[in-house]
């Protein structure tokens, strides 16, 4: 016999909805054989079938025989079972005989299930607030979250984590509403209601599918941003990068690039679902014979730029800001000059100066960029050059 | 009392249905299909009972103690009462009797 997978239109836990699906589906020549995320139908001629679903009354995967032999007797044959929920039995029967003749009893079954809900429910209830504050408090302690994300790459795994959390909480508290309606109604001896007409709502299924899409994403990042990020010498460069370099700015002669040093002349590409594109790299270098004003050493001007490219334009913005703030911090009782320039073709420049170090801040579009030179040298001087580097680069890219 | 806060849903005492069930374990252990045929037999199938109903209140009663399992032979589940099910019982029949009793003083001659 043909099996079809279909998905199940109605909530298990709304039982006159779900046995008249059932029936639905029995009149099409759908026969329900097994329910799990999806309901197992084998194909066969359109007939009248009745169901009856049975809350379970303890943890069992089957009904007991002595059970399902009573049931058969009755005309009611059982056709599965829905884990921690239900067993399912359907009859063909013309002379149908319902398997309860005592509603308050029957109440019973349903309060076992319903209580396993309403425990569930609680446990949902209480756990989400902590996991709001679990998920979302680093988020606003931290000082520049944007620039957190960007750099790292995990707000799609909060945001997974929060929509899962909050989807199964309403799933549950839904379901206990319909049972509860169901149990209500039974303990005043009223009997259960054998049909309901129905609206089909595949919004659990929609929600799933969603959460399976960034299940996915989650994995595809975690891929890229273990495959795709690289660290290179600069001398093994040969793809133009949207950085201008030390030696651009000294022009001194007598300057010396610095070889050594941690991460020095080192470029560092990396990958994070927010900034596809992020470029990271350190100069220093020192001029023989002329020393610090401060005659603390040799002269080493210093340079470090970042690069990034944000996926979405509105966000470029709020990067720089932060990148500001995350910069300025590390000055904050130093003096500062701050200087708001406008210049053709950036979005955003910003040029701020704390003694010998100078930090400029620009965006055109969604490409970012900081740079931060510690020397005598005027970086201010060097903006067209920062610029030109930068076009060329998004235009190679092109 | 303990056990009597399963049947205080049921109009302040065991449903009809549950107290002819603890009915039929009082003399000798059963399984489903005896304690069906003894309910029909003794209220001569004014109360009938349909399975679900039945293996309900097994399951419940079983899961109260107030009656337990004595034998399982192939399909056949063998129960028989407890103590707390022969008490329940006991307190059923004479609040059943009292009401009985009210009942029967209030009825014209």
């Amino acid at each position: 016999m043909k099996m079809k997978r279909k998905m199940i239109p109605v909530d298990v836990y709304d039982i006159p909805a779900m046995q008249s699906y059932l029936g639905d589906m029995a009149a099409e020549g759908l026969f329900l054989r097994k329910v799990g995320t999806y309901g197992h139908f084998e194909e066969g001629e359109p007939r009248r079938v009745l169901y009856r679903m049975e809350p379970l009354m303890r943890d069992e995967k089957m009904p007991r025989e002595d059970q399902m032999e009573a049931y058969k007797d009755y005309g009611w044959d059982y056709v599965c079972t829905i884990k921690n929920g239900f067993h399912i039995y359907s009859t063909e029967e013309r002379e149908v005989r319902e398997l309860h003749t005592d509603p308050v009893t029957q109440s019973y079954a349903f309060s076992h299930l319903e209580k396993k809900l309403k425990l569930s429910s609680r446990v949902y209830l209480l756990s989400l607030p902590i996991m709001v504050v679990l998920i979302l408090l680093p988020v606003f302690q931290m000082d520049q979250p944007l620039l957190y994300a960007v750099r790292y790459g995990n707000s799609s795994y909060q945001v997974m984590l929060l929509i899962l959390y909050a989807f199964l909480f309403h799933q549950i508290h839904a379901s206990r509403k319909k049972l509860k309606l169901l149990l209500d109604g039974l303990e005043k001896g009223e009997e259960l209601p054998r049909k309901r007409t129905y609206r089909k709502n595949y919004g659990p299924y929609v929600i799933n599918g969603i959460l399976g899409l960034f299940g996915v994403i989650m994995i595809i990042n975690s891929v890229l941003m273990m495959t795709r990020g690289w660290e290179k010498n600069l001398a093994e460069i040969t793809e133009p990068i949207p950085m201008i370099q030390l030696t651009d700015i000294e022009q001194a002669e007598g300057f010396v690039k610095d070889q050594d040093g941690y991460r020095n002349e080192e470029i560092r590409y990396d990958w994070t679902e927010l900034a596809p594109v992020i470029y990271e790299l350190h100069q220093s270098g020192e001029v023989k014979g002329e020393m610090w004003a401060d005659g603390s050493g040799t002269y080493s001007p210093y340079l470090s730029s970042e690069y990034y490219e944000v996926r979405f334009a509105f966000l470029g913005n709020r990067l720089v800001k932060e990148l500001m703030e995350d910069a300025l911090e590390f000055h904050r009782y130093r003096p500062i000059q701050h200087q708001e320039l406008f210049i053709d073709g950036f979005d955003d420049a910003i040029l701020v100066k704390s003694e010998d170090t100078q930090m400029f801040f620009g965006r055109i579009g969604r490409s970012v960029l900081y740079v931060r030179y510690h020397g005598y040298e005027d970086l201010s001087a060097h903006l067209d050059e920062i610029y030109d580097t930068l076009r060329s680069y998004q235009k190679e890219k092109m | 009392m303990e056990v009597l806060s399963l049947a205080k849903k049921a109009l302040d005492g065991l449903t009809e249905s549950m107290f002819y069930v603890l009915m039929a374990f009082q003399k000798k252990e059963m399984c489903g299909t005896d304690v069906v045929e003894f309910i029909e037999k003794k209220t001569k199938r004014r109360v009938v009972m349909g399975p679900g109903t039945l293996y309900t209140i097994l399951a419940r009663f079983e899961e109260e103690e107030i009656i337990e399992e004595t034998a399982v032979e192939g399909r056949k589940r063998t129960y028989q009462v407890t103590l707390k099910g022969k008490r329940l019982f006991q307190e059923e029949l004479y609040r059943l009797k009292k009401c009985v009793m009210d009942g029967e003083s209030e009825v014209a001659p």
